[in-house]
C-alpha cells in the first residue's frame, strides 16, 4: 500500500509541475470567481441614463426579498403584491422601472411578481406589470390551483409513457402548498451556476488528466514505465485513483467556492425553503437546500464522467493534444443542439451528457428515466449514470494501458 | 540464470524486424551490433517485455518476460527514454524506484549511491530539463540499475557520453557483468570490443554471426588491407566502392587506405589484423558482398 500512494504522489506532482495544468486550474478557478461576482458588474440604464449600478440593484432587491422571508404565498401576499404594483400610472414615455412608484411601492413585491408571472402567463410570454396590478383576488384564490392545472397539462402534453406521467403527477401532487416565501438569491444562484461551473471544472480535468497516460506515450518515458516490476498493477491503478481524486478535489473545490461565494454575496436564506420559490414550476417535493445537494451530486457525477472519459481516451490514443480536442467537443457539442422532448429516448440520452445533467432545468427536469417500470428523476439518474459509466470506463482505461506497446 | 529466445520473430506489417531469432544468455556481457533499422531495439524491446513478438517466446529461467517477477530482475535503459523535465533527477530516481518496488529507505540510499556511480551527485536536485545530453544519459543508466538487475539491457548506453565517462562506463559494465547477463547495443564499436564476451551481429532482422571478438574477428582473417596508393588510383578504389573502405590517410604523396576484400585489392597491398570496426564496416556498409 505504501507503494501505491508513492506512486499516486509521484502521480501528483507531475500533475503540479506541468505549466498548463496550473495555468488551466488557475484560470478556471478565477472564472469560477468571477462569474459569482460577474451579475454585480455594470449598470441599468433607463433612456441612456445610469439608472442605478447592478451592485446597489441587486442588494437592494436582496435587502426586499429579506424584508418577505417567512411570509406565506398566499391570497394576501399576492394581492398585497398586485395592489403595489397598481400604484404605477400608466405611462408611455419611461420604461415603469424608472418611475418613483414602483420604485416605493412595487419593487419591494419584485420576487412575488416573478413568481406569479411564471404562473399566470405560463405560455412564455411576458406577463406585464399592468396584468400583475389588475389580479383579482378570485385569481389570487386560484394560484394554487391554476400551477397545479398548468403541470397537469404540461404533463399530459409530454409524450412520457402513462406510468410515467401517473408518476410524475403524483410527485407534483406531493408538493406541499402554500410555499413560504424566502429570499432565494443565494441558492439561486448556485443552482443557475451549476452548469457553467460544472463546463468549467470538467474542462480543466480534461486538460489536467488527458496526459495522464498518453504523456507518457509522447515523452517515450512509456519504455521506462512498462519494464519496471510494477507497471501492469499499481502504477496503472494509482494513475486511475490520481485521476479520479483530482477529478474529485476539483469539482469539490469549485463547488463549494461557488456555493460558499453565491451564500456569502447573497445571504444563506432559504435552505429549507421549497424549491418552488425559486422554480415555481418545478414538480419535485424538495427544499432549496435539497436541490443544492442533489445538483451538486449530478455536478460531481458529470464530472468524474468526464475524468473517466479522459482517461479512457488517454490511455488508448497517442497523444494528450488528440483527448483534449475530443473531450472539448464532446464537452461543448451538447450546449449547440437542441433534442426535442417529442423524441423522449433521444431527449433522456442527450441529457445524460455530462454538460446537460450539470444543468440545473436538466436536473429537475419533469420528464423522468424508466426502466422496465421503474421511474426515476433525472436527478437521481445522472449521477448513478455517471458511476455505472465510470466503472465500466475504469476496466477500459486499465486494459488501455496494459496493453500498451512500443512500436 | 539464463535467458532464452526461442525462434523470436517481429513482423511490423510486411517489414520483418526480427526473423527467427535463437539465443542463450547467461551472465556475461553481450554487446549487439548492427547498422540502424537492423533490428537491435526491436529486439531489446522484446528482451524486455515491453514489445511483444509475433512468435516465438522469450523465457528467463523459465518465467515468462511479461510476469512481474521477470521485470522485478530487469534493468533497462532505452534509447532516447523519456523523462520528467520538472523533476529533479534524485525525485526522478525515487520514483522510478518506487515503481521498481523499492522501499523509501532504500531508494534514497540507492539513489544517492547511483547518483555518485554516475558522477551526478552534485546535480541531485537539479531539475534534469537543465541536464545535457550526457548527463541524461548518465541518469538513464543508473535508473537501469536501481534494482540491482540480473538482466541489464542497455540500448545505446555510450551515446552522448564523453571519452572519460564511456571508461567509467565500459569498467563497470565489466563489474557487472560478472554475475548478471548484460545485453548492450552500440554503435560504437570500441565500447564493444573492450567489454562484450560475446558479439552478436545482426542485418535486416537476422542474426548473421555470434561468438566471442576472437571467433567473430576470424571470419575476417586475412581480408582487411592496407595499401598505399596514389591519390588517383586511390580516389578510383573509393569511388568505384568495390571495397568497404575502413580509413584513408594522407601520407605524404600518397593516400594510406584500409580496406575489407576477400580480394587482394592492389599488388602492394598488406594484409593486417582484423578488428572489430572493420568487421563492423564490412558487414554493413551496403555495398560490402560476402
Amino acid at each position: 500500500m505504501k507503494h501505491f500512494f508513492t506512486l499516486v504522489e509521484f502521480e501528483y506532482r507531475k500533475i503540479w509541475k506541468r505549466k498548463s495544468a496550473i495555468l488551466a486550474m488557475s484560470v478556471g478557478l478565477l472564472v469560477s470567481i468571477l462569474s459569482v461576482w460577474g451579475p454585480l458588474l455594470g449598470s441599468t440604464y433607463i433612456n441612456g441614463k445610469v439608472s442605478e449600478s447592478n451592485y446597489e440593484a441587486t442588494f437592494k432587491d436582496l435587502q426586499y426579498a429579506k424584508d418577505l422571508n417567512g411570509r406565506t404565498l398566499d391570497t394576501a401576499l399576492l394581492l398585497e403584491a398586485a395592489h403595489a404594483y397598481a400604484q404605477i400610472p400608466p405611462n408611455t414615455e419611461i420604461p415603469y422601472i424608472g418611475l418613483e412608484e414602483y420604485e416605493t411601492y412595487a419593487r419591494p413585491y419584485s420576487s412575488i411578481y416573478g413568481i406569479a408571472g411564471r404562473v399566470y402567463r405560463a405560455s412564455g410570454e411576458e406577463f406585464s406589470y399592468e396584468e400583475m396590478a389588475a389580479l383579482t383576488k378570485r385569481d389570487a384564490n386560484h394560484f394554487y390551483e391554476k400551477r397545479a392545472s398548468l403541470l397537469k397539462n404540461t404533463i399530459a402534453n409530454t409524450t412520457m409513457s402513462q406510468t410515467a406521467k401517473e408518476h410524475t403527477l403524483k410527485t407534483a401532487e406531493k408538493v406541499q402548498t402554500p410555499f413560504t416565501y424566502s429570499n432565494t438569491e443565494g441558492y439561486g444562484r448556485f443552482l443557475t451556476l451549476m452548469q457553467s461551473t460544472g463546463i468549467l471544472s470538467a474542462f480543466v480535468i480534461a486538460i489536467c488528466l488527458s496526459p495522464l497516460f498518453a504523456g507518457e506515450y509522447t515523452s517515450h518515458a512509456d519504455q521506462l514505465l512498462l519494464s519496471s516490476r510494477y507497471v501492469k498493477g499499481k502504477l496503472i491503478r494509482a494513475k486511475l485513483f490520481t485521476g479520479f481524486s483530482f477529478a474529485a478535489g476539483f469539482s469539490l473545490l469549485l463547488l463549494l467556492q461557488t456555493y460558499f461565494q453565491c451564500m456569502l454575496t447573497f445571504g444563506f436564506d432559504g435552505s429549507s425553503t421549497p424549491v418552488q420559490i425559486f422554480d415555481v414550476l418545478c414538480i419535485y417535493p424538495l427544499t432549496l437546500g435539497q436541490a443544492g445537494f442533489l445538483g451538486g451530486l449530478c455536478f460531481f457525477g458529470g464530472c468524474m464522467l468526464m475524468a473517466g472519459l479522459t482517461m479512457l481516451l488517454s490511455a488508448k490514443l497517442k497523444s494528450p493534444f488528440g483527448v483534449m480536442i475530443l473531450m472539448s467537443v464532446f464537452l461543448i457539442f451538447p450546449m449547440m443542439v437542441q433534442i426535442s422532448q417529442n423524441s423522449i429516448s433521444a431527449f433522456r440520452l442527450f441529457h445524460l451528457l455530462p454538460a446537460n445533467s450539470m444543468a440545473y432545468f436538466n436536473i429537475f427536469h419533469m420528464i423522468p428515466y424508466e426502466f422496465a417500470g421503474l421511474v426515476v428523476p433525472p436527478y437521481i439518474m445522472f449521477p448513478v449514470f455517471s458511476v455505472v459509466c465510470c466503472a465500466a470506463v475504469l476496466p477500459l482505461a486499465y486494459r488501455g494501458f496494459q496493453r500498451h506497446e512500443i512500436a | 540464470m539464463e535467458l532464452i529466445l526461442d525462434k523470436v520473430s517481429r513482423q511490423y506489417g510486411t517489414k520483418m524486424a526480427c526473423s527467427n531469432i535463437c539465443l542463450r544468455l547467461t551472465p556475461g556481457v553481450y554487446g549487439l551490433l548492427g547498422a540502424n533499422g537492423a533490428g537491435k531495439t526491436t529486439l531489446m524491446r522484446m528482451i524486455c517485455g515491453v514489445l511483444k513478438p509475433t512468435s516465438g517466446t522469450i523465457t528467463f529461467n523459465q518465467a515468462d518476460v511479461h510476469s512481474e517477477a521477470y521485470r522485478d530482475r530487469l534493468g533497462y535503459l532505452p534509447q532516447d527514454f523519456g523523462y520528467y523535465p520538472e523533476f529533479t533527477a534524485q525525485n526522478f530516481l525515487l520514483y522510478l524506484a518506487s515503481l521498481k518496488g523499492l522501499s523509501r529507505t532504500t531508494a534514497k540510499k540507492k539513489t544517492l549511491e547511483l547518483l555518485s556511480v554516475v558522477s551526478l551527485e552534485k546535480e541531485a536536485k537539479r531539475k534534469i530539463k537543465t541536464f545535457s545530453g550526457g548527463m541524461k544519459q548518465r541518469l538513464g543508466i543508473a535508473q537501469a540499475m536501481l534494482n540491482n538487475p540480473s538482466i541489464l539491457v542497455l540500448d545505446e548506453p555510450t551515446a552522448g557520453l564523453d571519452p572519460k565517462e564511456r571508461v567509467r562506463f565500459r569498467n563497470l559494465i565489466s563489474r557487472l557483468g560478472r554475475e548478471r547477463i548484460v545485453l548492450l547495443s552500440t554503435h560504437i564499436v570500441s565500447d564493444v570490443e573492450y567489454i562484450a564476451d560475446t558479439i552478436f551481429l545482426m542485418k535486416d532482422g537476422k542474426l548473421l554471426h555470434q561468438g566471442s571478438p576472437q571467433k567473430i574477428l576470424q571470419l575476417l582473417e586475412g581480408k582487411v588491407w592496407e595499401c598505399l596508393l596514389p591519390p588517383a588510383y586511390a580516389e578510383k578504389l573509393c569511388t568505384e566502392k568495390s571495397f568497404p573502405i575502413v580509413n584513408i590517410r594522407q601520407e605524404e604523396e600518397n593516400v594510406l587506405l584500409r580496406l575489407v576484400s576477400s580480394q587482394k585489392p592492389s599488388e602492394d597491398a598488406m594484409a593486417v589484423t582484423a578488428t572489430l570496426e572493420d568487421l563492423y564496416l564490412y558487414y554493413f556498409s551496403e555495398e560490402a558482398s560476402l
